[in-house]
C-alpha cells in the first residue's frame, strides 16, 4: 500500500493542477477588474517601439494604453496617433520598457524594436506574465531564439511572432497544396528576396548624439559604438550588430514560407551553403545579392536568391508559385483543390482572421493553441535565416543539426550561435 | 540563358574577388589596425577578415594570426582597432590570447568586447579569465563578468557567485541570480532557494525565475527530486500568481519524465 502512494499522489496532483497548469496566467486586467463586459474583454495593450513598422502593426491592437521607444519623439508622435485613434488621452508615453512592463494593468506588448533588443524585453515581458507579439525576424541569433523558447514554455506565454503571411490566404492554400501532395513529390523550392545593401557604404564621421534619444537604451546588449544616424531607426536593418540585413528581414517571411511548406516547423535544413556581397566600407555591412542553398534532410533542396519577392514550390507533378499579390500553379486545376479529410490544412483554428486579432483571441481564450506563428516556429524560422548569414560569413558549406541546434563538427560555427550581450542585458539564464 | 551567364559571371567574379582577398596578405592591414578608429575605411581591414575565414582547417595559419591579433591589443590603438580585434579573436581565438583578453574584463571602455570574445572561446582558460577578474571588477563589468560565468554555466564560480545575491547593488546581485540558476547544480540551488525568501522587492520576480532556471537544470541533470523540490517552494501562494503557474506547469513536466 504505502509504495503506491507517491503514484496516487502524483495521479491526483496532475489531475489537481493539469487544469490551470495547461494554460498560461494571462488574464486581461478588465477581467481582473471586473469592468463591464465588452469593454473589459479588451487587452490592455502597450507598444514597444514607436517608429513606422510599430505604429502599423499596433492599429489592429485593443486597448493602447502605452507606448515606449528610445526616442522621445516617436514616442510622442506614437502617442498623439494612438490617442487620435481611440478618442481618448489614456496613452502614456515611456523611455525604458521596464517602465511599462512593471505595471500591472498592461496584459500584453507589441515589440517592434530593433532586432537586437525582440528577445530581452520578450522574456521580460513574459517574466512578468504578459504575452508578447513579437516583429519578425524574432531574433538576432540562434541562441536567443532558444532563450525565448525556453522562457515561453517556462511561463506558457502567449507570443505571436509577426510572420504574418501565414494569416494570407494565398501562402495558406500555396502550403496546403504543397503539404498535400499536389504538385507530386516536394523536390525544391526557389525562395526570392528583394535585399538592399544600404546606403552607407563609406567612411563616416560619428555624429552628436539627438538630444530626444537615449542612445544608451537604444544601443542595449549591442557593442557600444559611437552613434551615427545611418545606424538607428529604419536603417538598424543593414548593420549587422543589430539585424541580419534583409536576410532575415525578408527571409523571416518567405523562408518561413518555405519552412511551413515543407512542413519543417519543428525541424530546419541539414547542410547550408551560399554566398553574398557586403559594402566594403561605411556602416552598413549586412550581405545583399545573396545565392543560398540549403538541403533539408529528406533531399529538398532550397534556393534563397536576390530577386523578386516570392516562393515557388516545385515537384514532380508540378509547381506552385505564391507571392503577396499572386498565387499560380502547374498544373492549373490545383487552385480548383481544397483539402480533403484527412488532408493537411493550414488556416487559423481560430475565428479571427488578422494575424494580430488571432493573438488577441489567444489571449482572451488563456491558450496559445490557436497561434498560427508561436514562438517554436518563429525561432525556426529565424535560424534558418541566420544559418544563411553564417554560412556566408564562413564562406563555406556548413552542416547543421537540427534536432540538437548545433553545427556538425564545427566548433568555428557553433561560437556564431549566440553574441555576447553587454553589460546588464545577457540572459544565461534562459 | 542571357540573364542566367550574367549571375554566373557576377557570381564567378565574386568568388575570385574574395579568394584574391583571402590570398592577400594581411600586414597592409595590421599596419591599418595602428591607427583604425570609428567610422574609418573598413576595406582597409578586410584582409584580416579573410585570413580568419581562410584560416579554417589551417592551424598553423589560425595560431599565427591569433598571435598578431593578441599583439594588437597590447598597443596603444584606437578602441575601434581593439573592438575589431576582439571581434576576430571570437572567432578564432584559443587559450594562447587569453591572457592579452583578460585585461580588457578590467578597462571601462573594453570591457564587453573582451567579454565578446572570451565568452565565445571554449578553452577553459577563457573561462579561468572570468573567474579571475569576478572580484575585482566593479559596476557593470562586474555585472557582465557574472553573466559570462552564467552563460559558460561555470560551476567552479557558484561558491563566489553565491555571496553576490547580497551585493547592496542590485543589478550585481541579479546577475549572480541569474547565473546561478543557469548553472543550476545542487549548491546553486540551495542558495537561490534562500534568497528567495529574503530578496529585495525589486529581486524578487528575478529570484523566481533564477529558482525556475535552475529547477529546470536539475531536471535536465535527471535530479528530478530536487528539482520537484524547488517547484513545490514556488507554488506557494504569497508568490505572484503566473509564477505558481510557471511552477506547477515544471512539476508537470518533472512528473511526466522517467
Amino acid at each position: 500500500m504505502q509504495a503506491n502512494r507517491p503514484q496516487s499522489n502524483r495521479r491526483s496532483f496532475l489531475k489537481r493542477v493539469g487544469a490551470t497548469a495547461a494554460a498560461p496566467w494571462i488574464l486581461p486586467a478588465g477581467l481582473v477588474c471586473g469592468a463591464a463586459a465588452a469593454p473589459s474583454n479588451r487587452i490592455a495593450t502597450a507598444l514597444i517601439g514607436s517608429g513606422g513598422r510599430g505604429l502599423q502593426i499596433i492599429e489592429g491592437g485593443d486597448k493602447v494604453l502605452a507606448v515606449c521607444d528610445v526616442d522621445a519623439k516617436h514616442a510622442k508622435s506614437a502617442k498623439e496617433t494612438i490617442d487620435k485613434r481611440s478618442g481618448t488621452n489614456d496613452c502614456r508615453v515611456y523611455r525604458d520598457f521596464r517602465e511599462v512592463l512593471a505595471r500591472p494593468d498592461i496584459d500584453a506588448v507589441v515589440i517592434a524594436t530593433p532586432d537586437h533588443w525582440h528577445a530581452r524585453i520578450a522574456i521580460e515581458a513574459m517574466r512578468l506574465g504578459k504575452a508578447v507579439y513579437c516583429e519578425k525576424p524574432m531574433t538576432l541569433t540562434i541562441a536567443d531564439g532558444q532563450r525565448m523558447v525556453r522562457a515561453a514554455h517556462r511561463y506558457g506565454a502567449i507570443l505571436q511572432v509577426g510572420s504574418q503571411q501565414r494569416t494570407d490566404e494565398k501562402f495558406i492554400r500555396a502550403c496546403e497544396f504543397v503539404r498535400n501532395g499536389r504538385i507530386g513529390q516536394l523536390k525544391k523550392i526557389r525562395v526570392d528576396i528583394p535585399t538592399r545593401a544600404g546606403d552607407n557604404n563609406k567612411a563616416w564621421k560619428p555624429e552628436q548624439v539627438p538630444a530626444d534619444l537615449d542612445y544608451d537604451l537604444w544601443l542595449g546588449p549591442a557593442p557600444w559604438a559611437p552613434y551615427h544616424s545611418d545606424r538607428c531607426h529604419y536603417n538598424f536593418r543593414f548593420v549587422s550588430d543589430y539585424s541580419g540585413g534583409d536576410v532575415t528581414n525578408w527571409g523571416a517571411h518567405q523562408l518561413d514560407i518555405a519552412q511551413w511548406g515543407l512542413g519543417a516547423d519543428d525541424s530546419g535544413p541539414v547542410e547550408v551553403e551560399g554566398h553574398g556581397e557586403r559594402n566594403a566600407n561605411g556602416l552598413h555591412d549586412a550581405f545583399f545579392n545573396v545565392s543560398v542553398d540549403f538541403t533539408y534532410a529528406n533531399g529538398v533542396k532550397v534556393e534563397l536568391r536576390s530577386n523578386g519577392n516570392g516562393v515557388r514550390f516545385e515537384g514532380t507533378e508540378g509547381w506552385v508559385y505564391v507571392s503577396r499579390s499572386e498565387l499560380k500553379a502547374e498544373p492549373k486545376s490545383i487552385l480548383d483543390t481544397v483539402p480533403g479529410p484527412g488532408e493537411v490544412r493550414l488556416a487559423p483554428t481560430v475565428a479571427a482572421k488578422t494575424h494580430m486579432g488571432i493573438w488577441l483571441e489567444c489571449i482572451r481564450a488563456r491558450s496559445p493553441k490557436g497561434l498560427n506563428v508561436p514562438v517554436e516556429i518563429g525561432h525556426r524560422s529565424a535560424t534558418v535565416c541566420h544559418l544563411a548569414n553564417i554560412a556566408m560569413e564562413l564562406g563555406r558549406k556548413v552542416k547543421w543539426d537540427p534536432a540538437g541546434e548545433r553545427f556538425v563538427d564545427d566548433a568555428e560555427a557553433d561560437r556564431m550561435r549566440d553574441r555576447p550581450s553587454r553589460a546588464p542585458w545577457a540572459l544565461p539564464e534562459c | 540563358m542571357h540573364k542566367t551567364s550574367i549571375k554566373l559571371a557576377l557570381a564567378l567574379s565574386l568568388l575570385v574577388g574574395l579568394v584574391a582577398r583571402a590570398g592577400e596578405s594581411p600586414d597592409k592591414a595590421f599596419e591599418a589596425l595602428k591607427t583604425y578608429d570609428w567610422g574609418s575605411d573598413r576595406a582597409a581591414l578586410q584582409p584580416i577578415e579573410a585570413a580568419v575565414t581562410a584560416a579554417h582547417g589551417d592551424a598553423a595559419a589560425r595560431k599565427a594570426l591569433e598571435a598578431r591579433l593578441a599583439e594588437a591589443l597590447k598597443t596603444e590603438a584606437p578602441q575601434a582597432a581593439k573592438d575589431f580585434v576582439c571581434r576576430q579573436l571570437s572567432l578564432i581565438g584559443t587559450a594562447e590570447c587569453v591572457p592579452a583578453l583578460a585585461p580588457l574584463l578590467l578597462d571601462e571602455k573594453l570591457a564587453h568586447m573582451g567579454r565578446y570574445a572570451l565568452e565565445r572561446i571554449p578553452d577553459e582558460a577563457a573561462v579561468q579569465a572570468l573567474r579571475d577578474a569576478l572580484p575585482k571588477a566593479e559596476g557593470l563589468r562586474k555585472v557582465g563578468v557574472i553573466q559570462s560565468l552564467g552563460v559558460r554555466r561555470d560551476a567552479a564560480s557558484v561558491a563566489a557567485l553565491i555571496p553576490l545575491l547580497s551585493d547592496a547593488n542590485a543589478q550585481i546581485a541579479g546577475a549572480a541570480a541569474g547565473s546561478l540558476g543557469a548553472i543550476g547544480n545542487a549548491e546553486a540551488a540551495k542558495a537561490l532557494g534562500e534568497f528567495l525568501t529574503k530578496a529585495p522587492d525589486a529581486l524578487k520576480l528575478a529570484a523566481a525565475d533564477a529558482n525556475l532556471a535552475c529547477a529546470e537544470r536539475l531536471l535536465a541533470d535527471g535530479k528530478k527530486t530536487e528539482a520537484l523540490a524547488i517547484y513545490k517552494t514556488l507554488s506557494k501562494p504569497e508568490l505572484p500568481k503566473h509564477v505558481q503557474v510557471a511552477a506547477q506547469r515544471g512539476m508537470l513536466a518533472a512528473m511526466r519524465q522517467k
